[in-house]
């Protein structure tokens, strides 16, 4: 025992158990200084959701290299037809196509839905965010609630119904989830150019049957009728807003900066979008990348200011090798390596061994507006191959820049005192702001679609 | 505030709104375990990182709680307190006891967290005790701070510390055995 701690306290703390821990204490404790601060508090939710996502990504890695050996035909069919290729950036249509982020389609004429549909059921709801069928597929982007689909049955789950009543399986398809919420693209064959309505089914559900109404693509608004657009630094944002139930929906579409993909809207916590009336703030319900939803109780006023003040955008950069010295336990290594990935110049300041971990300090320089907020890291192995890490990072609770990052040492394949690693898709916070006046009664009767 | 089956239901579905929700709730009581366990030893970015740790610990092992067995926040408590001690450990060769490592290595098995008759007996018996002696049980015993530690923060000298420990002991030790003594009776 220490010698700090006598026999008879050694027994005692024996007695209480070395991992004992009594309401009492634990409320003690909490009516004790030391209290944190709110930046302490938001350090700790910043480092924990970065390794839980970071962790998520490992995972969902290895289960895609699961995927693709058991599953090569889905994830090669949906590499092939995927949304990112329907949604290319071919035509030159501005078109407001619902529930797709992009207003541009692979082929001039297609069908597209007129709007979202929702259909709920006590908690479980079905939500089509838009469909578009095109003469060689059928994309459909919808949210779920308490509708659980797998790997095993979502062939069997997701259908659609043509005008002619045959039921269509869908061939491929991507999804997440979270909580009890799904969101997911999903491809099938194409429908009949001529169809003006298709049923979207979900096995097992029978009262979530949402009837889609579609109209070709030359009847769809035009961006500029369909929403507000504004500019900052580059990116364009059109907002479309609808009123459902109560509250105020607002689809962003962007029209981005080139080899940028918008991430989220805002930095939470530090900022986020404002719905401003003439009372005061709306509540932001949900704030997804491609809509957000606020709370309208009550009549809605004339006019209403939605404000994005920031966006987290991803860019698609290529990876950048990054070899660095391993130091001895507990020391330092002041080190002057300048780097540029994507917009960003990095300066690799200084390497710190911290028991298992290196820390590795950084500084960067961004163009006016861009700030460099995070960084993908993964263990360079080959020319051809690099594996995910689990790390934590430090961000600047000022600047909101990244400051350094920790990666555990147990995680890498140490080569002899030095390791590499591949910095990729760095996230930024891109200023704005992008400002939107909305008018009540172009909310009202709104409709995608042109009779 | 959410209840707490909710958070552990949605983490559980790996839902990381709920992560963020119990960090709200339980953070300032995880961040002052880690504060005091690392006082003097750790750094803010270390008591930063342990919290962060143990909350990465819940997400990680949440299939592990057992309602049944007690309450979330005592949990949480429990996988912080853990962390604490590890990382104290090794932070510092000087403060490296084998007290620490008793701790560590004998930390209690899920069936036996709430089986065992005597600490719940200890518990009752320090659940008596009036608040300023609760508290030198729970900096001393609970949180294994030193008698410099102590009198330096309740401003008294590390003999009264000395002295006041051994008078809360004695206390306790009467109390169990008259507990005892009753509980053989029946």
């Amino acid at each position: 025992m220490n010698k700090d701690f006598s026999p008879e306290e050694t027994d005692f703390i024996k007695k209480l158990g070395p991992m004992d821990m009594s309401e009492d204490f634990i409320d003690w404790l909490a009516n004790t200084q030391p209290h944190p601060t709110e930046d302490n508090l938001k350090r700790i939710k910043l480092c924990s959701l970065k390794q839980v996502r970071a962790n998520a990504m490992k995972r969902t890695r290895r289960w895609q290299v699961a995927a693709a050996v058991v599953l090569l035909g889905i994830v090669l069919s949906f590499f092939a037809i995927g949304p990112g290729k329907v949604v290319a950036e071919i035509a030159k249509l501005l078109h407001y196509v619902p529930g797709f982020d992009s207003q541009t389609m692979e082929e001039k004429d297609f069908l597209s839905a007129t709007q979202p549909v929702v259909v709920k059921n006590g908690g479980q709801m079905l939500e089509v965010m838009g469909l578009v069928s095109d003469s060689s597929k059928t994309y459909l982007h919808i949210r779920m609630n308490e509708i659980g689909i797998t790997l095993d049955n979502w062939k069997d789950t997701i259908l659609l119904k043509d005008p002619a009543g045959r039921l269509v399986p869908a061939k491929s398809g991507s999804w997440s989830s979270g909580g009890n919420n799904t969101e997911g693209w999903f491809a099938f064959a194409p429908l009949d150019q001529d169809s003006r309505t298709v049923t979207v089914l979900i096995s097992g559900y029978p009262h979530l049957i949402a009837l889609i109404n579609l109209v070709p693509s030359d009847k769809l608004m035009g961006l500029d009728e369909a929403g507000i657009s504004a500019t900052a630094q580059g990116i364009t944002i059109t907002a479309v807003p609808e009123l459902r139930e109560e509250a105020l929906v607002v689809n962003l579409l962007f029209q981005n900066a080139p080899g940028a993909r918008v991430n989220r809207i805002g930095d939470a916590p530090f900022t986020q979008a404002e719905l401003h009336g003439p009372n005061g703030l709306f509540s932001l319900l949900e704030n997804h990348r491609t809509d957000l939803r606020f709370a309208i109780t009550g009549p809605e006023p004339e006019m209403m200011k939605l404000i994005i003040p920031e966006l987290v955008v991803s860019e698609q950069e290529k990876p950048v090798k990054l070899k660095i010295p391993i130091p001895a336990a507990g020391q330092n290594l002041g080190l002057d390596t300048k780097l540029v990935l994507g917009r960003h110049t990095l300066l690799i300041k200084r390497i710190e061994r911290l028991n298992n971990s290196l820390r590795i300090y950084l500084d960067s320089q961004s163009p006016a507006g861009w700030k460099l907020s995070w960084i993908y890291l993964e263990e360079w192995e080959s020319p051809w191959s690099s594996r995910g890490l689990s790390y934590c990072g430090q961000r600047d609770g000022i600047t909101r820049k990244i400051q350094y990052f920790d990666v555990d040492l147990d995680e890498l394949k140490r080569q002899e005192n030095y390791v590499v690693l591949m910095l990729k898709n760095p996230d930024s916070i891109v200023q704005g702001p992008w400002e939107f006046n909305i008018d009540k009664n172009k909310i009202m009767g709104y409709s995608t679609y042109r009779p | 505030m959410k209840d707490d089956l909710l958070l552990v239901r949605g983490i559980m579905q790996k839902n990381s709104s709920y992560l963020e929700e119990l960090i709200s709730q339980y953070g300032k009581v995880v961040y002052a375990l880690c504060a005091r366990i690392l006082n003097g030893i750790g750094s803010e970015e270390d008591i930063e990182e342990c919290a962060s740790d143990t909350f990465v610990a819940v997400w990680n092992k949440i299939g592990e709680f057992d309602e049944q067995r007690g309450q979330l926040r005592t949990w949480i408590m429990i996988l912080a307190k853990y962390r604490c001690l590890d990382l104290r450990r090794s932070l510092s060769s000087v403060v490296k006891s084998v007290n620490q490592k008793i701790a560590v290595e004998e930390l209690p098995s899920r069936e036996e967290f709430s089986q065992l008759e005597d600490r719940h007996m200890v518990r009752e018996a320090i659940h008596t005790l009036k608040a300023s002696d609760q508290e030198l049980v729970y900096r001393r015993y609970y949180l294994l701070e030193s008698i410099e530690s102590i009198a330096s923060h309740l401003e008294l000298s590390e003999g009264v510390v000395q002295t006041r420990l051994w008078r809360v002991r004695k206390q306790l030790r009467e109390k169990l055995s008259w507990e005892r003594e009753a509980r053989g009776r029946i």
